[in-house]
C-alpha cells in the first residue's frame, strides 16, 4: 500500500479530473469545479457529509450522470491520460474503469455465478477464461465461491457487498470507484472489507473510495479530498487532514466513538 | 376422447402462437421497461411481408425478409419514438405504445387495404394421423417451430454473454451500465427479439384461419390475457400463459358453442385474467415487485 | 447518495395551494372569458363541420374530466372509460327510448348505473396498480364490447339501435327549439347549450372535488400510495370513490354522446375510445381542469381537420382503402397517432403547458403580476 505524500509518478494518473461541475435539471449544480487526482497504484478517498456531491463525482467518473437525468456542465475527466468526458459508460469500463456502486446493487434474480459473469461482460470471456478470471477474484473472496448457485437476492448484506466488489473486479479493471462500500454494514463486516479492499489495491488497482466512515477510508488512503457543498473545502493526506484541528472536529468525528457505520443515507 | 385430443392438440398449437407472442411482450417489457401495445401491429405487419414476399421467393426466404423488415421497423420505433421516454410514468408509456399502435394499424391499412388475402401458410393443407387422432399439419409444424424457438430463446438468456447482458439490464439499468453494458444497444436487442417472435407467431397465426387481415393486430392483443396470466415479468409464465389462453379458446369453442352466442371463448381468456388478477396480482410465476411499475 | 441527487421533492400535496387576493383572479377571468365565448361561439359560428366538433368536444370534456378525476388527480390509470360509458348508454337508451323516461332521470340514471359498475369493478381494481390495472381495465372494455354485442334485445347486436331523445316539452332538442313557428335555436345551437350547461355543472364539480378534503386526498395516493397510508388516507376507500366519480362521469358522457348521434352500435365502444380519453389527459395536462378540456378538443378536432384537409391532398383518395392507398380516415389516424407520441416526446406537460408559456410571453394583460399559480 502507498501511504507517501507525493504519489508515485510513474505514468499518467489514474483518474484526472479537472474542472468538472455537473447537475440535475432544474435541482442546480450539485459539483462545481472540481478537480482531483487518483494516481496511479493509490487509494484516495473522497470525504464529506450527505449532500456534499460525493456520488455525483463518481457518476462523472463513470459515465452514469445521465441515466440520473444529470450533465456534466463542465470541465473535463481523463482515465489514464485519456480524455474520456463525453464517453458512455461502457466505454469507460472498457479503460480499465470498474465500480461498486451506493448500495451494492447486485443482480437480484441472478445467480452470483451469473452476477460475476456480468462483471466481466466487456472482457468478452469465453469459455475456460471465464472460470479463470473468476477462480482468480475468488482468491480474494473465498465465500463467495461456496454460494455460486445461489440467487445473489438471497444473500446476506456483507454477502451482497463482496459480490459487488467481486464483480467489480472481473474486468480486471485498473481503477475501481466504490460508493460508500461500509454502508449498513456490521462493525465486523466493515473490518472484512477494508481488509479487501486493502488487499485490491496491493494487487495494483488503484482505488477511488467514497465513503462516510472516515476513519475507516483515512486509515487505507493515500490522499483525501473533502466536498463541502459541491466542492473541495481540503484536501491532503490523512495524517496532514487529522492535524488540522477544525477539519478533524467537522468532518471526521474527531475524539469521537470508534468507527461506527451510519445507518440509512438519504 | 378423440376430439378432445384433436382440440387439445389445436389448443396447445394455438397457445404456442400466443405464447411466442407474449413472450415478444414480456422481453420487451423486462428488456427496456416499455409495455408494447404496438406489439400486435408487428404481428401483422410480418404477416404482411410474408405475403408480399411469398409469390417471388421461398418460403424460408420470405421469412427472413419479414423478419428482417419487421425487425428493422421495431429498431427505428424504439429508437425514435420510445427510446426518449424511458423512465416516464406508466400512462405515458402506455399512450405512447397505443399511439404507436393507431399509426401502424393506419398504415397498414394505407399499404395493403382493409380487405382480408388468402394466407398460404408455411406448410400445406394436409392432415397427419396418429392413432385415432387426426392432426393438421399446419398444427405440427407451429408445434414443432414453436418448440424449436423457444428452446433458442432459453439458450440465449441462459447461455450467451448478451442473453445474461439483457437480463442483467432488466435487473437494474444503472447497475449493468456500471458493468460497461450498453444498455441503449439492450433495448433494441430486445425490441429486435421480440419482432423476430412477432414473425414467427404470424406465419402460423396467419395458418389458423389461413388468411392475413387488418385484424391480426388486434388479434395479438389476446396475447395480454397471456402475459398477465403467467405473471408480466416472467418468460416462462408467457409461454404458460399464452397455452392456457390457446388451450381455453380451442377447447371453449367447441365445447361452449351452446352458451352465449357461441363466441364465449373470445372473452374467456379475458375473465380468467381478471379471476387471476384478483387471487394473484402479479401472476403464476411473476414476482411481486412488478406491480409497483 | 447525495440530497441533490433526488428530484425536488413535490409540493406537499397535503399544503392547499396559496389563493390569490381578490375576486377577480387571472384564472377566474379567464374561465369567464372562455364561459362568455361559448355562449356566443354557436351564434357567430355557421360552420357545420366546427358546430359538431363542437359539441363533442362538450360532450367529450364530460368524459375526460372523468378520465381526469381517476388518472390526473387519483394516479390510477384505466384503459376501461370506453366500458363505464357503453353502460352509461345503453341505460340512457333503456331507460329514455325504451322506457320513455324524460332526459333529466336518464342522464343521472346513466351516470349512476355506470358509477355502480365501477364501485364494483372497483376492488380487484384497488388492489393492482400501474400496468396490471391498465391491463384488468383493458380486460373490461373486451368483456363489454362481447356483452353489447350478443345482448341483441339491449344494444340491437351489431346493427345497433337508435339512443334517447333529449325532450323539452313535445320539443325535441334535435330537431332545433322553435317558439311557435320561430326558430329560437337551431339544433346545432340547443345541443351546444345543452351539451355546455352540462359540461360546465361536471367542470364545477371536479373543480370543487380538486380543492377539497377528497382531491387532496387522491392527489396524495397519486404521489405516494405508502406515504398517503402513513399519513392516514384510506387508501383502498379513496381509489374506490375516485373509480365511482370517474365511471359516473364516464356514463354521463356515453348517454349524451349517444343521445346526440341517435342512434349506436356497440363496436363504438372499442378500446380506441378510451385511448382517446387517455390521450385527452395526458395530452391536454394531467390533474387540470384546462387541461382535459384543451385535450377533448385537440383529440376530437385533429382527425376531422385532417380528415377535412386531406380533400385537398393530391395523394388522398376518395372512398374506402380496400388493397391499399392513402385515404383522408387512415392518413388522419395515422398522424393522429403519430402526433401523440411527438407530444409526448417534445411537450411532456401537454397542449397546456405549452399554451400557459405562450400566453406568459405576451405582455401581462390589466397590469397585473405574472402569476405562477396554476390556473385550471
Amino acid at each position: 500500500m502507498s501511504r507517501d505524500a507525493s504519489p508515485a509518478s510513474d505514468g499518467p494518473p489514474a483518474l484526472r479530473t479537472t474542472g468538472v461541475s455537473a447537475g440535475y435539471g432544474a435541482a442546480g449544480t450539485a459539483v462545481t469545479d472540481l478537480s482531483l487526482r487518483v494516481p496511479q497504484g493509490q487509494v484516495v478517498s473522497l470525504l464529506g457529509p450527505n449532500g456534499a456531491g460525493k456520488t455525483t463525482v463518481m457518476r462523472a467518473v463513470s459515465g452514469l450522470l445521465g441515466l440520473h437525468r444529470g450533465r456534466l456542465t463542465g470541465g473535463r475527466v481523463e482515465l489514464f491520460g485519456k480524455d474520456v468526458t463525453g464517453a458512455r459508460a461502457s466505454q469507460r469500463v472498457r479503460a480499465g474503469l470498474a465500480q461498486c456502486l451506493e448500495g451494492r446493487m447486485v443482480f437480484p434474480g441472478l445467480s452470483v455465478a451469473e452476477n460475476l459473469a456480468s462483471g466481466g461482460h466487456v472482457r468478452r470471456y469465453r469459455g475456460g477464461a471465464l472460470t479463470e478470471a473468476r477462480d482468480e477474484v475468488l482468491t480474494l473472496l473465498p465465500r463467495l465461491g461456496d454460494l455460486l448457485d445461489r440467487k445473489a437476492g438471497y444473500l446476506s448484506g456483507g454477502e451482497q457487498q463482496m459480490l459487488a466488489i467481486a464483480r467489480a473486479l472481473m474486468s480486471r479493471p485498473k481503477l475501481l470507484l466504490m460508493d460508500e462500500p461500509s454502508l449498513g454494514l456490521a462493525p465486523r463486516i466493515v473490518e472484512q472489507v477494508r481488509d479487501i479492499i486493502v488487499s485490491i489495491n496491493e494487487a495494483g488497482t488503484s482505488i477511488l473510495l467514497v465513503e462516510q466512515n472516515a476513519r475507516m477510508a483515512l486509515s487505507i488512503s493515500g490522499y483525501a479530498y473533502l466536498l463541502e457543498g459541491g466542492r473541495v473545502y481540503a484536501e491532503g493526506t490523512p495524517e496532514a487532514l487529522e492535524q488540522d484541528n477544525d477539519i478533524a472536529a467537522a468532518y471526521l468525528g474527531a475524539g469521537t466513538a470508534p468507527v461506527t457505520p451510519r445507518g440509512a443515507d438519504s | 376422447m378423440t376430439l378432445f385430443l384433436q382440440l387439445g392438440f389445436q389448443g396447445i398449437a394455438l397457445g404456442l402462437v400466443y405464447g411466442l407472442i407474449a413472450l415478444g411482450f414480456v422481453i420487451m417489457f423486462k428488456g427496456s421497461h416499455t409495455f408494447n401495445f404496438a406489439h400486435g401491429q408487428f404481428v401483422a405487419i410480418g404477416a404482411y411481408v410474408v405475403l408480399v414476399l411469398l409469390p417471388r421467393m421461398p418460403y424460408v426466404l420470405a421469412f427472413i425478409g419479414a423478419v428482417a423488415i419487421t425487425v428493422g421497423l421495431a429498431l427505428v420505433v424504439e429508437r425514435l419514438l420510445i427510446r426518449g421516454l424511458i423512465g416516464r410514468s406508466v400512462t405515458v408509456v402506455v399512450l405512447a405504445t397505443l399511439g404507436i399502435s393507431t399509426m401502424l394499424h393506419n398504415a397498414v391499412l394505407m399499404v395493403w387495404g382493409v380487405g382480408s388475402h388468402d394466407s398460404v401458410g408455411p406448410v400445406g393443407a394436409g392432415t397427419t394421423k396418429v392413432g385415432s387422432v387426426v392432426l393438421p399439419n399446419s398444427a405440427l409444424a407451429t408445434v414443432a417451430v414453436s418448440v424449436v424457438v423457444l428452446a433458442a430463446v432459453a439458450w440465449f438468456f441462459q447461455r450467451t454473454r448478451h442473453g445474461l447482458a439483457l437480463r442483467a439490464t432488466a435487473s437494474s439499468q444503472e447497475a449493468a451500465l456500471a458493468q460497461g453494458i450498453d444498455v441503449g444497444r439492450m433495448f433494441a436487442l430486445s425490441w429486435a427479439l421480440a419482432a423476430f417472435l412477432a414473425v414467427t407467431a404470424s406465419i402460423f397465426l396467419a395458418s389458423f384461419p389461413r388468411v392475413v387481415s387488418p385484424s391480426i393486430g388486434d388479434l395479438a392483443l389476446i396475447a395480454i390475457p397471456a402475459i398477465v396470466i403467467g405473471g408480466m415479468d416472467s418468460l416462462m409464465g408467457a409461454v404458460v400463459g399464452g397455452l392456457v389462453v390457446g388451450l381455453t379458446q380451442v377447447l371453449g369453442s367447441n365445447y361452449l358453442s351452446d352458451i352465449g352466442g357461441g363466441r364465449l371463448h373470445e372473452v374467456l381468456p379475458y375473465v380468467l385474467m381478471l379471476l387471476v388478477l384478483l387471487v394473484r396480482p402479479y401472476g403464476l410465476f411473476g414476482s411481486r415487485s412488478i406491480e409497483r411499475v | 447518495m447525495s440530497v441533490l441527487t433526488s428530484p425536488p421533492a413535490p409540493r406537499d400535496a397535503a399544503t392547499p395551494a396559496p389563493r390569490a387576493q381578490g375576486l377577480l383572479t387571472r384564472g377566474r377571468i379567464g374561465v369567464l372569458l372562455w364561459i362568455a365565448a361559448m355562449v356566443v361561439l354557436p351564434l357567430v359560428l355557421r360552420s357545420e363541420l366546427w358546430l359538431g366538433i363542437g359539441i363533442l368536444t362538450l360532450i367529450v370534456g364530460v368524459g375526460a374530466l372523468g378520465m381526469q378525476v381517476i388518472t390526473g388527480l387519483a394516479g390510477q390509470i384505466s384503459l376501461g372509460h370506453a366500458f363505464f360509458m357503453g353502460i352509461g348508454a345503453y341505460s340512457s337508451a333503456w331507460l329514455g327510448a325504451d322506457k320513455g323516461l324524460p332526459w333529466w332521470l336518464w342522464l343521472p340514471a346513466a351516470g349512476l348505473v355506470a358509477a355502480t359498475a365501477g364501485a364494483l369493478v372497483a376492488p380487484v381494481a384497488v388492489r393492482i396498480r400501474g400496468l396490471y390495472l391498465a391491463v384488468a381495465t383493458l380486460a373490461l372494455v373486451f368483456i363489454g364490447l362481447y356483452a353489447w354485442e350478443t345482448w341483441t334485445s339491449l344494444s340491437g347486436g351489431v346493427n345497433g339501435r337508435p339512443a334517447a331523445p333529449v325532450l323539452f316539452g313535445d320539443q325535441d332538442l334535435s330537431l332545433g327549439i322553435m317558439a311557435g313557428d320561430q326558430v329560437i335555436l337551431d339544433a346545432f345551437q340547443a345541443w351546444w347549450y345543452f351539451a355546455l350547461a352540462i359540461l360546465l355543472v361536471v367542470m364545477l364539480l371536479t373543480h370543487n372535488l380538486k380543492r377539497s378534503r377528497l382531491g387532496r386526498a387522491f392527489m396524495a395516493v397519486r404521489d405516494k400510495d405508502v406515504a398517503a397510508a402513513v399519513v392516514g388516507v384510506p387508501v383502498t376507500q379513496t381509489k374506490t370513490v375516485a373509480f365511482v366519480i370517474s365511471s359516473f362521469f364516464a356514463g354521463i358522457s356515453g348517454a349524451l354522446l349517444v343521445s346526440y348521434m341517435g342512434y349506436f352500435t356497440p363496436s363504438q365502444w372499442h378500446l380506441m375510445l378510451s385511448v382517446d380519453f387517455i390521450a385527452m389527459i395526458v395530452i391536454g395536462g394531467m390533474g387540470t381542469v384546462s387541461g382535459a378540456l384543451l385535450g377533448a378538443l385537440f383529440v376530437r378536432a385533429m382527425p376531422e381537420v385532417v380528415n377535412h384537409a386531406s380533400g385537398f391532398l393530391p395523394f388522398v383518395r376518395k372512398g374506402t382503402s380496400t388493397d391499399g392507398g392513402i385515404t383522408g380516415p387512415l392518413l388522419s389516424g395515422f398522424l393522429y397517432g403519430l402526433v401523440i407520441v411527438l407530444i409526448l416526446l417534445f411537450e411532456p406537460n401537454g397542449i397546456r403547458a405549452l399554451l400557459l408559456r405562450a400566453w406568459r410571453r405576451l405582455p401581462a394583460p390589466l397590469g397585473s403580476s405574472r402569476e405562477r399559480r396554476k390556473t385550471s
